[in-house]
């Protein structure tokens, strides 16, 4: 007898369309898998594409929150905002699991599913936390600030309402450049998408002409903080690792140590 | 290169609250670059750069989140948190292991309170810092320099509404009063003790007076406690540093051993209700007779095994006295404080993985706060077996030997697996600055 072959369930990208697989391959109650559909697959037998789904989405995330909490509900959204292959069907599994054994299932570290999910969930929210520290904003000549980011997962969201709160009094735009796209602040901490063109907009009469100079204060505080006879690249590498370093406006790894940043 | 395309004539101009791009403009003082140099420079040796612990919010700019945020990491490997700056290297004192001592030929600055405000707004508004960190030399009198630390504080909260994280240095020998206004500013306030023991105190820094140091760590420490109290009645009432007080000292420049400074160390967390004592390996800055001879890189093993055991001694409900003692008063230089235990402990080893309750987990080396709750969160839904165990995020490397799981004996990781994947967890389980 051969092993049950799941059915797939294939979404398009989009966070709604990988929902409604999820939904789909819940409700489904066989073996089933999640996974983003090929480009240009003509044959049925690839799996069964579920379109971006907004009503199926909300129901989800609905059920979601009530059955298993808020907390799932977060981390579901951050495994969905993963950029790692089979992130959307470790979600599935992971949800799939805290239906059937409660919300608590995520403490039993030893199921791969589990270790999966919350290895992911970890390096995602990881990111989040890094990139509060990380991002480096430009004060651009309209007088909005400008954060440039080259994030591995698709963060941007999740990292905007943290600078809502704090830079309530400040118009502020926070750009994805890896995938094109940003989030941008108005005054009283209001928080809302911006596409590629508006991003594009924004930054169409430059920066600020002052700019230069607090970049020039900020990297000589950097060279100055350091203590240069206990000099430890090893520990500034494993913190800050150098993908990110980009888009900083210091030069870690000392004079010409660093890749310049993103020039705009 | 935007800045030239950008078209703004006067590149410092102030613009008027009337123009729709207006933002507070700053005019950085053409000295203002040195002095961050030579600011920054002298505040280097200060160890801390914790922005946790407090959760502040309000109209205005910033905020302080509860965990902490590090911004960058120097060359030094150290976290940036906040702008750790001296308000002036100006000292009357003259501290034998001090770079600013009043006979050391360094360079000297100040910043004015405009300008520390400015730099404070302007590089937080870029996310370059969670807040301040700010100290001084003592220029003509302790009070003077405190009045001049209390009103940056001040210019921050009150005119520029600003609501980040601020660590401020009370100077020592400082009016009570101006330690309180500085406590209703502040997020944590602190006074460095500088050496383990008085007789080092009277040796090498003779115008500072243990006195002086205590006086305003038990005003903070009694500000802490009041405000607390105050807070549990009436909410709206000022928060008195609610990050707490920290404080540093010195290891290295004079000669006690590990079980006097970390005897100190906890009688501080006991009395003062310390939120952590910050360990600094000796830095020869200035030669001086008083002072051990500059010979090689700062002592920074000895550094990492007093954090290690005053977070077994803090976090872990270590005793003192269980880590240092009289036959061995100095930490094992080859192994970390809780292997060291351990391997004086046979008695208590092995643990057995799928019975033993939190703490006697937490004793076991290689196992932290965050591997001993995934092994009692995952033995409630399966017994645990051996190759659980290193994705739990214990450290078999160091674990192994005084472990079984179900009965057996643990077998240590292959070297590979050591090395990429075991450290990490620890790493965390530890904890970063904030």
């Amino acid at each position: 007898m051969g092993a049950t072959v799941p059915q797939r369930f294939l979404h398009d990208g989009s966070t709604d369309s990988m929902l409604a697989a999820i939904a789909r391959a819940i409700a489904s109650g066989r073996p089933a898998a999640v996974a983003p559909a090929a480009e240009g697959s003509l044959f049925a037998e690839d799996g069964e594409p579920v379109p971006a789904d907004p009503a199926a989405a909300d129901a989800l995330l609905g059920r979601i929150g009530r059955d298993l909490g808020g907390d799932w509900v977060r981390r579901i959204l951050r495994l969905l905002c993963s950029e790692e292959d089979g992130a959307e069907d470790v979600a599935f599994r992971a949800l799939a699991l805290a239906f059937a054994r409660g919300a608590g299932v995520m403490g039993f570290h030893a199921n791969p599913d589990v270790r999966r999910a919350n290895a992911i969930d970890r390096r995602v929210a990881g990111e989040v936390h890094r990139l509060k520290g990380l991002l480096r904003f430009r004060r651009l000549a309209s007088g909005r600030l400008w954060g440039p980011v080259e994030p591995r997962h698709n963060v941007v969201a999740m990292v905007a309402p943290h600078f809502g709160r704090r830079l309530g009094a400040e118009r502020w735009l926070i750009h994805d450049a890896v995938r094109g796209f940003g989030a941008a602040g108005e005054p009283g901490g209001a928080v809302r998408p911006c596409d590629a063109a508006a991003v594009e907009a924004e930054l169409r009469g430059g920066l600020d002409a002052s700019e230069t100079d607090y970049q020039g204060l900020w990297r000589t505080y950097f060279d100055a903080i350091a203590i240069r006879t206990r000099s430890n690249p090893r520990a500034q590498r494993r913190a800050m690792p150098a993908r990110y370093w980009a888009c900083l406006v210091e030069r870690p790894g000392g004079p010409g140590g660093a890749p310049r940043p993103a020039s705009k | 290169m935007l800045a030239a395309r950008s078209g703004v004539a006067n590149p410092f101009r102030r613009r008027s609250a009337g123009d729709p791009g207006a933002h507070p403009a700053y005019t950085p003082g053409v000295d203002v670059e040195r002095k961050i140099e030579v600011l920054a420079g002298a505040a280097k040796y200060d160890v801390s750069c914790a922005s946790s612990g407090s959760r502040r919010a309000g109209e205005g700019t910033g905020n302080a989140s509860v965990g902490g945020i590090c911004h960058s990491w120097s060359d030094d490997g150290r976290c940036i948190s906040l702008l750790k700056i001296l308000f002036s290297n100006h000292c009357i004192y003259d501290c034998a292991y001090c770079a600013n001592r009043a006979s050391n030929p360094v360079p000297r600055a100040s910043f004015t309170v405009d300008e520390v405000v400015r730099l404070t707004m302007e590089f937080y508004r870029r996310n370059y810092i969670e807040g301040l960190f700010l100290s001084s030399g003592v220029v003509r009198s302790p009070d003077h320099t405190m009045e001049e630390l209390v009103r940056v504080v001040e210019r921050l909260r009150v005119d520029e509404r600003f609501h980040g994280y601020i660590h401020l240095k009370a100077i020592p020998g400082a009016s009570p009063d101006l330690v309180r206004r500085a406590g209703l500013a502040v997020d944590r306030l602190s006074v460095n003790i500088e050496l383990p023991s008085e007789v080092s105190l009277r040796r090498l820094a003779p115008e500072k007076s243990k006195d002086d140091i205590l006086r305003p760590m038990a005003s903070i420490a009694g500000g802490i406690v009041e405000s607390r109290a105050e807070r549990r009645r009436h909410r709206s009432a000022p928060a008195y540093a609610p990050a707490g007080q920290s404080t540093q000292l010195i290891v290295g420049a004079s000669p006690e051993d590990d079980r006097r400074i970390l005897d100190l160390a906890h009688g501080l967390y006991r009395k003062f209700g310390l939120k952590r004592v910050y360990y600094s390996a000796y830095v020869p800055v200035n030669p001086d007779p008083l002072l051990p001879p500059p010979e090689g890189p700062p002592d920074i093993l000895r550094e990492h095994r007093l954090y290690q055991a005053d977070w077994l001694v803090r976090l872990y409900g270590f005793a003192p006295a269980e880590i240092v003692d009289d036959a061995r008063p100095n930490l094992d230089r080859a192994v970390d404080p809780k292997t060291a235990w351990a391997l004086r402990h046979p008695e208590r080893f092995p643990v057995e993985v799928n019975r033993a309750d939190r703490d006697t987990l937490l004793r076991v080396p290689g196992i932290g706060f965050k591997s001993a709750a995934r092994i009692l969160a995952t033995r409630r839904f399966a017994a645990l077996r051996a190759e659980d165990l290193a994705p739990l995020g214990i450290v078999l490397r160091r674990a192994h030997a005084f472990l079984t799981c179900g009965g057996r004996r643990v077998l240590p990781p292959p070297p590979r697996a050591v090395a990429v994947d075991d450290r990490q967890p620890e790493l965390f389980a530890a904890g970063c600055c904030p």
